[in-house]
């Protein structure tokens, strides 16, 4: 298993590591918003939803890979950004960006953004339904540990500073899945010139369907269309 | 034209630096950067003090020897363009810049804008070579190599190691560097037999000397002054993948 190791020591090893969980959790992100699109069709989908996805099977299956995966993507991350603040120890008195964004420069600020909204989002829907009932949630509803979806999310985003919340909070969710998701495909080998501009479709394409489709579900419920 | 220079002055290697201010009122927009330089370091030589030391060798741009900031730009505002091939018109009259040597740890500063790039020849000696055996040069045409294989190869060959890369990278990282040589390489024939191992040690001894990571800024590719493109980069990862994870364990691998 030294082979393992000296992988996940080297930089480029630790890059590929933070990029495929991080491919995992752009596919978790993408599919709890369509998940939660049902919040259109109405409380007995989304419920019955809610209620699929409690199964004890599924349940725990989905939350170990999250939980690997945010924990190799965290633990990654923060190896590199260290490695990067020695690489440099003496910063420049003038440094001006030449080709690098607002946003890819910000990825190590919106990830933590990104880890609080994480948090904040179990404690506001989830952790009500886990014993203790610790709920940051205006009346959260549930019966036997399953929580009544819809209820619970059209209520909560219906208050306007959580509403406020999840939109910021999406918009920096934004901001680290553009970067990522392109970033990403590079950091996996892929190099032809056509390949990278469909991964860059892709990233802003997929970037743009999580960020909308988490802040029309925020706007409907706040603007209490469903 | 007036030019007010505010140039970065460091004794040695562990002396403190400070940047020291000069002006220069009679530049020549026909000067090259380096020719600037040179006015300015007879008048302060002809006051008894040092000369701002810098490097430079063939004042042509292939050599790769010259190099430092400008203004938060490497090699300066002039793309694809090393100092010693950017003009003073380059600038206008009365501008204040500020030159500082490359910053990071595996290049330490030698003196004022000069600094040491030998972590660069060790990434090279790590598999920046093929192995073969000398005698009469073997006949052109006998391996057939694609167009666009030589062509990508021929690009990446054109890194001079200047080292703008890392200093221009927010990570101080070398992988434009290390991913040029590779790739120069490791797309021949020639370079086939030692194309894993080479992947290996290259990508290990970059972190060795302290580099930073690569977090595709591509700040390093908009100030290479020979335009090497960061899917260089996406290659040196591939490379990378396959040999430490994807085939079996190699003599010399560095995780025997």
């Amino acid at each position: 298993m030294n082979f393992l190791l000296s992988f996940w020591r080297s930089t480029v090893g630790t890059k590929v590591v933070v990029a495929v969980t991080g491919l995992m959790l752009l596919g978790f992100t993408l599919f709890h918003m369509i998940g939660n699109l049902q919040v259109f069709t109405g409380a007995e989908d989304m419920n019955a939803y809610g209620a699929f996805l409690h199964k004890p099977e599924v349940l725990w299956a989905g939350r170990c890979v999250v939980a690997t995966s945010m924990i190799l993507h965290i633990t990654g991350t923060v190896r590199l950004v260290r490695a990067s603040a020695d690489a440099r120890p003496q910063g420049y008195a003038k440094w001006k960006a030449q080709a690098s964004t607002f946003y890819s420069r910000t990825m190590k600020f919106s990830g933590p953004i990104v880890l609080i909204y994480f948090v904040v989002h179990l404690l506001n829907l989830t952790t009500g339904a886990e014993p203790g009932h610790i709920a940051l949630h205006p009346n959260y509803l549930q019966t036997d540990g399953v929580p009544k979806a819809f209820e619970n999310l059209t209520l909560l985003l219906a208050t306007p500073p959580w509403a406020t919340f999840y939109i910021v909070a999406n918009l920096a969710l934004g901001l680290h899945l553009f970067h990522g998701a392109y970033s990403l495909a590079k950091t996996l080998g892929l190099s032809g010139a056509r390949q990278l501009r469909l991964a860059r479709v892709l990233a802003s394409v997929l970037t743009a369907t999580i960020v909308g489709g988490n802040i029309a579900i925020t706007l409907a419920c706040l603007l209490r269309l469903v | 034209m007036r030019m007010k220079l505010n140039v970065w002055r460091q004794n040695g290697r562990d002396a403190k630096g400070a940047f020291q201010k000069y002006d220069c009122p009679d530049v020549s927009e026909h000067m090259s950067f380096l020719e600037m330089l040179d006015v300015l370091n007879e008048r302060i030589e002809s006051e008894g003090q040092d000369p701002i030391a810098f490097e430079h060798d063939c004042r042509e741009g292939i050599c790769g020897s010259c190099g430092f900031m400008i203004n938060g730009a490497a090699h300066g505002p002039q793309p694809r363009t090393t100092v010693c091939q950017l003009h003073m018109r380059s600038f206008k009259d009365g501008d204040e810049l500020w030159l500082e040597p490359w910053r990071a740890k595996a290049f330490p500063v030698v003196r004022d804008l000069v600094v040491d790039r030998t972590a660069f020849d060790r990434i090279v000696q790590a598999g920046g070579y093929i192995s073969t055996n000398t005698g009469s040069a073997p006949e052109a045409n006998a391996a057939p190599i694609r167009k666009d294989s030589a062509d990508k190869s021929f690009d990446a060959a054109a890194c001079i190691g200047c080292g703008a890369c890392v200093a221009m990278c927010p990570n101080a990282s070398a992988s434009l560097f290390t991913a040029a040589k590779l790739a120069h390489l490791n797309l021949l024939p020639q370079g086939q037999p030692e194309r894993l191992i080479r992947s290996e040690k290259m990508v290990v001894q970059m972190d060795v000397e302290g580099f930073g990571h690569c977090t595709n800024h591509s700040d390093c590719e908009a100030v290479c002054p020979k335009g090497i493109s960061v899917t260089n980069i996406a290659m040196m990862n591939l490379g990378y993948v396959q040999a430490t994870l994807l085939s079996s364990p190699r003599e010399g691998s560095t995780d025997d």
